[in-house]
């Protein structure tokens, strides 16, 4: 093998010519295609482990539910399907705005992403009053799992249970039951309120620096990204509303 | 060559902007799926309840997916790694299927499977 | 056109070589420079140093149980103190050493230098993830202050949850930081591995290395987010009292079980892939010779990685688990030894006929193919329901996994440092020392662990520190093996310190390897390369059987011209490509 085969197979040839060079280009990449393609990339294996984060709660939920079906109905009366509803309402909606606010980065328009973001927030905001009020409630009920956790069996038409209706003190289903059931209702809706609050933070900074026109802003896929986690957020919801509100059974 | 390269990618992602009425369709899609949960819940259909509510949710889900966060049109990659966490979200699933195996036929001598857990 | 050579030292011997003008090292000097960077290679310094300290501990933690077991009666330490022992022993090494060692210190290093990439994809996420390490280490080692924990690295329920009165969520909550920690590198190698490669490297030309990085990353996004949560609802049982996995109250104790070992039976490989991709290096860099079936070992990392998560029940066998359950997870894990075994025989017809080098990187490569050899072999011992019955909790398990974590993966952590210790560092380390410890560590470790496999067959369970008297000799001939693997480790501490202090200047490619991370200089400029390179050829592109043409094939003649100023072919082409 000659010398020169070798400079030339084995050779570092430059091509740094980066003539116009993308103010929003990072130093480690070699162009916007690469840097929109990690982005996307990176954002999406976040939500893969996101999905697994939430998964782990899911089966908790399920094999729970497996375990003691009949307690997972009664305590799942305490919880208002109107509430759950409303708030799906508000999600998806949200959902939709936020797909907009990409829209109207993609498409560099100003106005479109502050009034777009704007709604987005205000659902967001909408979401978290309605899941205090339902908090609220649930902690004048003393549902809240730990020390004060009472459960009292409801009937299945909102009141108290025939039996409970007799002995107010008595449940039909075990209180650690219960208890496993608001924990996971809890837990779940509060790891899915804390995304929520997240998602506010993110797209409230979004916004205050497309008002205030930061060079930042002029790259559009920051706001691809809040809206790829927003979407997230909603799945998460997609899946939580049915699995709460709405089980089935006598 | 790599800026060129940039500013034509850059054109083409901007061309592949979403149309406002599949953004809208699909909106629509969603809130008449999640009507159509809350109907089925009221009725009794047995274990099959579950079922619908899922599949239900799971279509919803793949609605946003596809749309809202434009999986459809992302590169192969991200279909990749939108598929890979579906599919090992259900693969986690599978310690469900302990529990639904241990009421099965017993063998002899397998009763009672030792139940001391360190 | 030659210059001249001996077999073993492919330069001129006495020959000197000035440092190179602009490194990552002396970029910069200030405190700050180094706290707030976004360079790939100084963050893997940070995190060498870090991991170092926490490895330390944990062997620290090992001689004191080490001690303890020479006396049957257990004179040195309370029960509990013992219990807290091995749990620190066991967190500290897990989570803080073997988790983090090789992908974030080799892999932070190498994996852009590998694929020609400026840096990784997000250096701020790096930089974080480092911040959060060192979090969680320092969250970890406040509870260890406090009196530590006694529910072993495992954390199993109801013990962890409802009865141990030891700092169990402080730690908890330590772990789950630096979970998130190895999360935000995995996420990084995974984006920076698909998009980043320079023009040319495609995925066969990918050297193994950052095959085992891509596979690990992909187990690490894929299963750390599962023994996070799962840890978390056990800190939310302690603090209210609710018992998602307490029998008493209502939940399952194997639930906990099948979502620890989810994530942390994969985690093996988190620990093993990596060093795997190492000893694929090294062992095609020492034996001069292409890598015998690269696309099988790449395929090979691929499949253990998907197997590996199909296999978590085989910890589980003398729990309530269903036995069809465990029937399954057996004969799948059956089917991991399967790509293991290709891995093993593809290193081993690499090195057939190759013109092996016995450097220190090689002692310790070759020390891993032989440990993890026999970590997999006594692996199916217990992947057979019915043999494990017999040795679950027994110190055969603990032999079995010390042969697999430190064999292996402590022995590829320890070969890669010394192999890119002169890339790291642009020093040259001692190599008679090198090769005295790489020795040391091979006898001590086998001297420390043998023993442990027939006393665990005859019947000593793990985590007691009284046993029986017939045991003592084992324990006694265990103990004296962790004295000389302890010295073993020690040595190379001390002269790779020196060699920072009193080392020769390091050649750019002192081991005439192919990889494009020696085509920069010894340590490499802050942006790595020069220019973006174009990859025209294959990984491991050695010459076989011819040595002499192999050294000449494998430099880049301008580059070291360019590069260092030396002239390796005396024909006075200075200059010779800018």
């Amino acid at each position: 093998m000659s010398v020169d085969a070798i400079s030339t197979t084995h050779g570092l040839v430059g091509h740094d010519d980066h003539a116009h060079h993308d103010p929003n280009q990072a130093h480690q990449f070699e162009d916007m295609a690469q840097q929109n393609e990690s982005y996307i990339v990176g954002m999406w294996s976040f939500l893969v482990t996101e999905i697994m984060f939430f998964g782990v709660l899911f089966i908790a939920y399920s094999l729970n539910r497996l375990l003691h079906p009949g307690s997972f109905i009664d305590a799942h009366r305490h919880l208002n399907v109107w509430f759950g509803g409303i708030n799906t309402v508000i999600l998806l909606t949200s959902s939709l705005t936020m797909a907009l606010a990409v829209r109207a980065a993609q498409l560099q328009s100003k106005v479109a992403q502050l009034v777009f973001l704007t709604i987005t927030i205000l659902c967001a905001f909408g979401f978290l009053g309605i899941k205090t009020v339902e908090y609220t409630h649930k902690y004048h009920e003393h549902l809240i799992p730990g020390a004060n956790f009472h459960y009292v069996s409801v009937g299945a038409e909102g009141g108290p249970s025939a039996e409970a209706a007799v002995n107010p003190e008595k449940s039909n289903i075990p209180q650690g039951q219960a208890q496993i059931f608001f924990l996971l209702y809890f837990f779940m809706t509060g790891l899915h309120g804390i995304h929520v609050v997240i998602g506010i933070i993110a797209m409230t900074t979004l916004f205050i620096m497309i008002k205030f026109d930061h060079p930042f802003t002029r790259y559009y896929m920051w706001v691809e990204m809040a809206g790829l986690y927003w979407h997230f957020v909603d799945i998460v919801w997609i899946f939580l509303f049915p699995l709460f509100y709405l089980i089935p059974g006598k | 060559m790599s800026a060129e390269h940039a500013e034509t990618t850059h054109q083409e992602h901007s061309h592949h902007v979403v149309s406002v009425s599949e953004l809208f369709i699909t909106y629509g899609a969603l809130m008449g799926l999640m009507l159509l949960t809350i109907a089925f819940a009221f009725k009794d259909f047995g274990a099959m309840n579950n079922v619908i509510a899922m599949v239900i949710a799971l279509i919803k889900a793949t609605l946003v997916v596809l749309f809202f966060m434009q999986v459809r049109k992302g590169s192969k990659l991200t279909m990749l790694w939108a598929a890979i966490g579906f599919i090992w979200f259900l693969l986690m699933f599978g310690i469900m299927s302990d529990y639904f195996s241990r009421a099965w036929i017993p063998v002899p001598g397998w009763e009672s499977p030792t139940t001391n857990q360190k | 056109m030659s210059y001249q050579t001996t077999k073993d030292t492919p330069f001129p011997a006495k020959q000197t070589f000035p440092a190179p003008k602009n490194t990552y090292l002396n970029a910069a000097s200030t405190v700050k420079s180094w706290l707030l960077t976004g360079d790939h290679k100084r963050i893997a310094i940070l995190y060498l140093i870090s991991v170092s300290f926490f490895f330390a501990l944990g062997g620290l933690a090992a001689s004191i149980i080490r001690l303890e077991l020479t006396s049957p009666k257990g004179h040195f330490l309370e029960h509990e103190t013992y219990n807290k022992m091995f749990s620190a022993h066991g967190i500290f090494m897990v989570f803080l050493f073997l988790i983090p060692s090789i992908p974030a210190v080799l892999g932070n290093f190498l994996v852009p230098l590998m694929i020609g990439a400026k840096d990784l994809a997000f250096p701020r996420l790096n930089l974080i993830s480092w911040y959060l390490y060192t979090t969680a280490g320092g969250l970890i080692l406040l509870g260890m202050m406090r009196g530590g924990v006694d529910t072993g690295w495992t954390f199993y329920t109801p013990y962890s949850s409802m009865y141990s009165n030891t700092n169990v969520s402080l730690m908890i909550v330590g772990i789950f930081i630096a979970g998130f920690s190895s999360i935000a590198t995995g996420i990084n190698f995974i984006v920076t591995i698909h998009t980043m490669r320079a023009p040319g490297m495609t995925w066969f030309r990918l050297p193994l290395f950052i095959w085992a990085q891509y596979a690990t990353s992909v187990i690490i996004v894929l299963g750390t987010p599962v023994v996070a949560i799962t840890l978390m609802l056990v800190v939310v049982e302690r603090a209210l009292g609710i018992g998602i996995f307490s029998p008493e109250l209502g939940g399952d104790p194997v639930l906990f079980q099948h979502l620890f070992w989810f994530y942390s039976h994969p985690a093996v490989y988190i620990m093993i892939l990596p060093s795997m991709g190492v000893t694929s290096e090294i062992i095609s860099c020492f034996s001069r010779k292409r890598i015998f079936g690269y696309s099988f070992i790449a395929f090979s990392t691929l499949a253990i990685a998907v197997l590996g998560f199909l296999v978590w029940g085989h910890h589980m066998f003398v729990t309530s688990q269903s036995m069809y359950s465990s029937m399954v997870f057996s004969i799948i894990s059956f089917l991991v030894a399967v790509p293991s075994a290709i891995k093993v025989f593809n290193w081993t017809a690499t090195i057939y006929k190759g013109s092996v080098e016995l450097s220190a990187p090689m002692m310790y490569a070759l020390g891993f193919i032989g440990l993890f050899t026999i970590g997999g072999l006594t692996g199916l011992y217990l992947a057979s329901i019915a043999t494990d019955v017999h040795l679950t909790d027994t110190y055969f398990v603990v032999a079995h996994f010390h042969y697999v974590m430190v064999g292996g993966a402590l022995s590829g952590f320890l070969g890669g440092i010394h192999f890119w210790w002169p890339k790291i560092t642009g020093k040259l380390y001692d190599e008679g020392w090198a090769k005295l410890a790489a020795g040391l560590t091979f006898i001590g470790f086998n001297l420390t662990f043998f023993p442990q496999f027939m006393v665990g067959f005859l019947g000593m369970p793990r985590r007691y520190h009284f046993y029986p008297e017939e045991f003592q000799a084992y324990h006694v001939l265990s103990s004296a093996g962790a004295s000389v693997l302890a010295l073993g480790l020690i040595i190379p501490g001390i002269y790779l310190t020196a060699s920072l202090i009193a080392g020769k200047q390091a050649p750019d490619n002192p081991w005439m390897a192919v990889g494009l991370e020696w085509m920069t200089t010894s340590p490499p400029p802050t942006l790595n390369f020069d220019a973006t390179p174009i990859v025209t050829w294959e990984a491991y592109d050695y010459t076989p059987n011819d040595p002499e043409e192999a050294r000449h094939a494998v430099i880049n003649p301008a580059l070291l011209e360019i590069h260092t100023g030396v002239d390796p072919l005396g024909d006075g082409m200075a200059g010779g490509l800018e």
